[in-house]
């Protein structure tokens, strides 16, 4: 399988464990997609947007005192996106309505993010 | 009575030395957000969110926002811009390649805010670039909105602060500041 089928595929059954989920992406941790399972929306814009989050979150927790990043996420009353760490090359981004099963959700996407991490390398 | 700071945003296309900038001036610690490029850019990391940095020019504290310069992070640039004073836009006089995005962002910030601006001009000890005149004709602005800078260099880069402070400054900066700036 190739790299970008062996992504997918971890997209795919991510998309399969947590069917709430409204889509979910990997991109680079400078911001190119590399792999997407969005329904809806720019995905390009959002694995750039993805990265930028993931990157400043870094860097918030270098100033805090909060050693290594290993995830953040943005809420809104519609929603939420779940943005983990894969790697120091990947990002996983997963799109979820307002609600829902958090801790499974958590669960699936960190060893799913652990997955991504493998693949790149 | 002190100043409110004033808060500069520094941006321009990709490689043009919005990072460099940023860590040659501040004189506290930077907040760097650079990540190892996928595509060949001619440098190893790129900017995905911003650079932040600080000084002091006597007492006037100066904040300053680096953006990305990859298109992709486009929205960055209305979120940094938000309250600005000034913008400096950095272009490499070595990649006439990227003029046309330099133009681009010049036109969307100051589209978005009416700063003052100038274009401090990189990378003019390349073995092949265009010069300051040229530059200024292509952007169609006066050549005193243009001024020349290595983004390594403390004193090119105070020299650049002081001619945008100059035009966002209703006064204009002083003398002493300008001292100031150099000796920091
Ligand atoms: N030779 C030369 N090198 C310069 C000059 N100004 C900056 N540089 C170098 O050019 C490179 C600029 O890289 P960055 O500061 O990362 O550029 P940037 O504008 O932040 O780029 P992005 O964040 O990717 O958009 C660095 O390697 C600097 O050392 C100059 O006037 N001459
Ligand atoms: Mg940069």
């Amino acid at each position: 399988m190739s790299l970008s089928d062996r992504l997918q595929s971890i997209l795919n059954e991510l998309r399969s464990a947590l069917p709430d989920v409204r889509g979910a992406l990997i991109s680079s941790a400078d911001g190119m997609l590399i792999a997407q399972n969005v329904s809806s929306g720019d995905s390009n814009r959002m694995a750039a947007m993805v990265a930028t989050s993931l990157g400043l979150g870094k860097r918030m927790c270098e100033s805090f005192g909060a050693g290594n990043l290993s995830e953040t996420s943005v809420s809104g009353d519609a929603g939420q996106v779940f943005i983990y760490g894969a790697g120091s090359k990947g990002v996983l981004a997963v799109i979820n309505p307002a609600g829902g099963n958090i801790g499974l959700l958590h669960l699936e996407c960190r060893a799913a993010a652990r997955r991504v991490a493998e693949v790149l390398g | 009575m002190p100043h409110p700071p004033i808060k500069i945003v520094v941006s321009g296309p990709v490689g043009a030395g919005k990072t460099t900038f940023t860590r040659t001036m501040s004189t506290t610690e930077v907040v760097s957000t650079d990540e190892v490029a996928t595509e060949r850019i001619g440098k190893v990391s790129t900017t995905v969110a911003l650079d932040f940095g600080s000084l002091a020019v006597g007492e006037q504290e100066i904040m300053l926002f680096g953006t990305p310069g990859q298109e992709r992070f486009d929205y960055m640039w209305s979120v940094l811009c938000e309250g600005a004073t000034g913008l400096l836009l950095l272009v490499a006089a070595s990649r006439p390649g990227s003029f046309l995005k330099a133009r681009h962002i010049l036109e969307f910030i100051t589209s978005q805010v009416a700063i003052p601006y100038v274009i401090g001009v990189t990378h003019l000890d390349a073995p092949r670039h265009w010069e300051i005149d040229e530059i200024a004709d292509y952007f169609q602005v006066p050549p005193e909105h243009l001024v020349a800078l290595d983004a390594r260099s403390r004193g090119d880069g105070a020299r650049a602060l002081f001619r945008l402070l100059e035009r966002c400054l209703p006064e204009g900066p002083t003398s002493g500041q300008l001292t100031a700036l150099l000796q920091t």
